[in-house]
């Protein structure tokens, strides 16, 4: 999977969970989820697996997977970047 | 004088298991189930694809150009209305109801949605034709129950809960209430609810809905089945019942419901509102949890409900009373979201007369807190002085129902054979709130391009702006926030927290076009991006209690909480709630809230029934406006005297006849306010008040119409003018397409 940038899953994640955070106070290590988070809930994580399928073709396909892997969107860039490029499907 | 006891006098049922109640329950018992691919709409995009489908029954009875014009939900609910009306002997020869005066209390979450469902996927697809002005006109609830009004020959009040997956057992207990507080002597109770893409691929996208097997209550279950189903309870009361000579199934003994607002789809995890739930049953009940020998679980199989409720069942039901027996019906006919609370008290109204206990299915390995109470199949029947059966839904409302078997002694109460309009206590207004459009008209595009005149709130008023700060309704359309400054102002003018105790604060919401903005936009992002990419941010808002919810959470309410769904007069039955709450001593004060949002799709639905046109008087409004009420006393400035419900049409000669018979109810009135500007009823109210020389109070200002809110708009601005004008204020409020309904005001100046 090519690299993308945290530029571009910041806008996801804007463009995905309705949050009133400033969106450039997320940086790659702000923790998305538990104490000291930005406030992502259980529904958030859904809707992020749905739109990180949407955009870039890859499915998260269990929720230990989907907890790894959303703990920031410096760990969501890693994981990315590790998948194979699922036939050019990134929109 | 004790109140009236409760009992059931029929009871009728279609589910996927059967066509009737016999039917279904012998399959239910015998350990049936069904689970089948989903063929009413297309599936391919979803995780799931199956689900319990009924298969509907002929209708040979009805007219095929009347059955031609019922949607689905109307040809599952008819069936079942009609076995429960011949069983409490109710029908006549021809088959219509011998009653032509018929109160309801129903539930249902989606009504006829797949209607609506196909009227977008034709405005997106920029369809025209007749049939989309069909689809508008019968999506909404109340046309399935006028649908069954025409059908059997009668008319009546009518309440419709929206209180997602325990608003079968909220209607049931309502209509319990209703009787209780000796505004009704009989009420026909009950839910009914299709399957619909819309809420099927919601469900599918929370990921709640198991592609494995249906296992309530097993610790590998991963989801629920949906289903489909109607079912329906005639509630009398005893005296009532005695009089006719009616058959007597059961007593509903007991009701108890509650608002869990740790969170808008999660229950909390000890499952503390059910625990209230079931103890408030039990104590109106008189009974102990020992009393208790089946309880119909809401078992719906997702982790988080089945944990949450098996902690409840588990801190209840201890020493003497473990040997309760416990089983979800949901593995055999599915989540039948709106229906559940009705077909399960049936289920544990059969328990209650056959000692037959339905078993739970496809469990492997059971839950330990609960797995010595769980009913398995082939267990033998016991005797049972009670039976219980209790919900919980999204949006936290949690309903608990106790039933016991009927004991013939002297009648409890008077029958009360006509519904009064007077309220005993009167109500109270205490405190106001609203929350109204900018007064300059402005233009608003609908999806289809056209741009109309409109009356709008200004979101970035900083008393709303700051609402938008609250985590709680971050997903929240604006319909939310307008409820909750409403609603706010409304308490601070009771005196706020040190007057109006949150703890204990019930809530009652009246909804038109309600969740309209978030049920769009999720169905316009499913038709645009397909079922996978439904949207799981955006779906539990477009469940129309969702802005109920949130204003318990943020309010910190802790009292009961009903959403009811109907044209404008949802206004008038959301007062009636708060009456039997009130009247009943459930609560001290209750919070009644309306709100309406524009939207795109709602302008271009106006357009399409041509009440938005050029140069017509039809401009559409949205904001907010609420009450605080309590139980009156002589000297309170401003109070609501009484209510009148029930006056249903279809066309305009019904109309007519209803807004007749409306004021007929009121002969000594001479004041009246003329609250239908703007509006399909305009003309008529002109008429009327030019015949009966109403004086009418000057001076309420043009917001628009924005049909719950401004009902609510109209009782604030009435209550302000009673206490000088000192004598009684009838309030119309002109339900546009269900019934027309009105409230008494009375003031008292000088205090």
């Amino acid at each position: 999977m090519p690299n993308v940038s945290i530029d571009d899953l910041r806008k996801l994640l804007i463009d995905n969970c309705i949050l009133k955070t400033n969106p450039a106070a997320i940086t790659a290590s702000t923790p998305l989820f538990g104490p000291d988070s930005i406030g992502l809930d259980s529904l958030d994580a859904l809707q992020m697996t749905v739109g990180i399928e949407q955009r870039y073709g890859i499915p998260i396909k269990d929720s230990e997977t989907a907890r790894k892997v959303l703990q920031d969107l410096g760990t969501l860039r890693q994981w990315l970047a590790e998948q194979p490029d699922p036939n050019g499907a990134a929109k | 004088m004790n109140n009236p006891t409760v009992v059931i006098t029929g009871i009728g049922a279609v589910t996927p298991l059967g066509l009737n109640v016999a039917s279904s329950w012998q399959r239910l018992i015998a350990g049936a189930e069904v689970r089948t691919p989903v063929t009413l709409f297309d599936v391919s995009g979803c995780r799931c694809q199956r689900g319990a489908q009924v298969s509907l029954p002929d209708m040979p009875e009805v007219d095929p150009r009347r059955l031609r014009r019922w949607s689905r939900a109307t040809r599952l609910a008819a069936p079942a209305f009609r076995e429960a009306l011949a069983m409490a002997g109710m029908l006549d020869a021809g088959g219509f109801s011998t009653r032509k005066h018929l109160t309801l209390s129903v539930s249902t979450t989606g009504g006829a949605m797949a209607l609506a469902e196909h009227y977008l996927r034709g405005l997106l697809a920029q369809r025209r034709g007749p049939g989309r002005v069909f689809e508008l006109a019968h999506y909404q609830a109340h046309h399935q129950i006028l649908d069954l009004q025409d059908h059997f020959g009668f008319r009546g009040p009518l309440s419709i809960f929206a209180n997602a997956c325990a608003s079968g057992a909220n209607a049931i207990g309502h209509g319990a209430d209703l009787i209780r507080a000796g505004l009704a002597d009989l009420v026909v109770t009950g839910g009914y609810e299709p399957l619909t893409e819309l809420i099927y691929v919601g469900f599918d996208c929370l990921q709640a809905m198991s592609t494995d097997k249906c296992r309530p209550f097993d610790t590998a279950r991963n989801g629920l089945m949906l289903g489909e189903a109607a079912a329906f309870l005639v509630l009398e009361s005893e005296a009532h019942a005695r009089q006719r000579g009616a058959d007597i199934l059961g007593v509903v003994a007991g009701y108890g419901h509650s608002t869990d607002i740790n969170h808008l789809t999660q229950p909390h995890p000890r499952g503390v509102a059910l625990l209230s739930a079931m103890r408030q049953a039990l104590a109106e009940a008189n009974l102990t949890p020992n009393n208790i020998g089946y309880l119909n679980a809401h078992g719906t199989a997702t982790p988080l409900n089945d944990a949450s409720e098996c902690a409840a069942f588990a801190e209840l039901f201890t020493g003497d009373s473990a040997n309760v027996r416990i089983s979800s019906t949901k593995a055999a006919i599915g989540h039948t979201l709106g229906a559940a609370g009705a077909i399960e008290a049936i289920f544990a109204l059969q328990a209650l007369r056959t000692g037959v206990l339905p078993p739970n299915l496809n469990i492997r390995q059971a839950e330990t807190a609960i797995a010595a109470r769980l009913v398995t199949e082939g267990e033998r029947p016991v005797s049972l002085r009670a039976t219980m059966s209790v919900n919980l839904g999204f949006g936290g409302a949690n309903a608990a129902l106790v039933f016991t078997k009927y004991m013939e002694g002297e009648p409890s109460g008077e029958p009360r054979l006509s519904r009064g309009i007077a309220l005993q206590p009167p109500l109270a207004i205490v405190g106001v709130g609203t929350v109204q459009p900018e007064s300059e008209t402005q233009h608003m595009a609908g999806l289809a391009g056209r741009e109309w005149p409109v009356r709008r709130v200004n979101g970035q008023r900083p008393e709303l702006a700051r609402w938008q700060t609250e985590t709680r309704v971050r997903r929240a359309s604006g319909l939310t926030v307008f409820m909750l400054e409403a609603a706010r102002q409304a308490v601070d003018a009771a005196g706020g927290a040190s007057v109006v105790n949150r703890a204990t604060l019930g809530i009652v919401a009246a909804y038109h076009t309600g969740v309209l903005a978030s049920t769009g936009k999720f169905f316009q992002n499913v038709i645009k991006d397909g079922q996978r990419f439904a949207s799981p941010n955006v779906f539990p808002e477009t469940v129309f209690n969702s802005p109920t919810s949130h204003l318990a959470a943020v309010l910190g309410a802790g009292g009961p909480s009903y959403s009811v769904v109907a044209d404008e007069s949802a206004w008038v039955s959301a007062l009636q709630v708060a009456a039997t709450w009130l009247a009943n001593g459930l609560v001290e004060h209750v919070l009644v809230v309306a709100g309406e949002e524009l939207d795109p799709l709602a302008l271009d639905a106006y357009a399409t029934v041509r009440w938005l046109r050029r140069g017509g008087a039809f401009v559409p409004a949205e904001g907010a406006g609420a009450v605080v009420l309590r139980r009156a006393a002589a000297n309170d400035p401003v109070r609501i005297t009484g209510l009148a419900e029930g006056f249903t049409h279809r066309n305009k000669a019904q109309a007519h006849s209803a807004a007749a018979q409306l004021f007929a109810r009121f002969p000594g009135v001479r004041d009246v306010c003329l609250t239908a500007t703007g509006t399909v009823w305009a003309g008529l109210e002109r008429e009327f008040h030019a015949r009966h020389s109403f004086q009418v109070p000057a001076g309420r200002p043009d917001c628009g119409a924005a049909f719950v809110a401004s009902a609510a708009w109209q009782t604030t601005w009435a209550a302000a003018q009673v206490p000088a004008l000192g004598r009684q204020l009838l309030v119309p409020v002109w339900g546009h397409s269900a019934q027309c309904s009105a409230l008494l005001l009375a003031g008292t100046s000088g205090t």
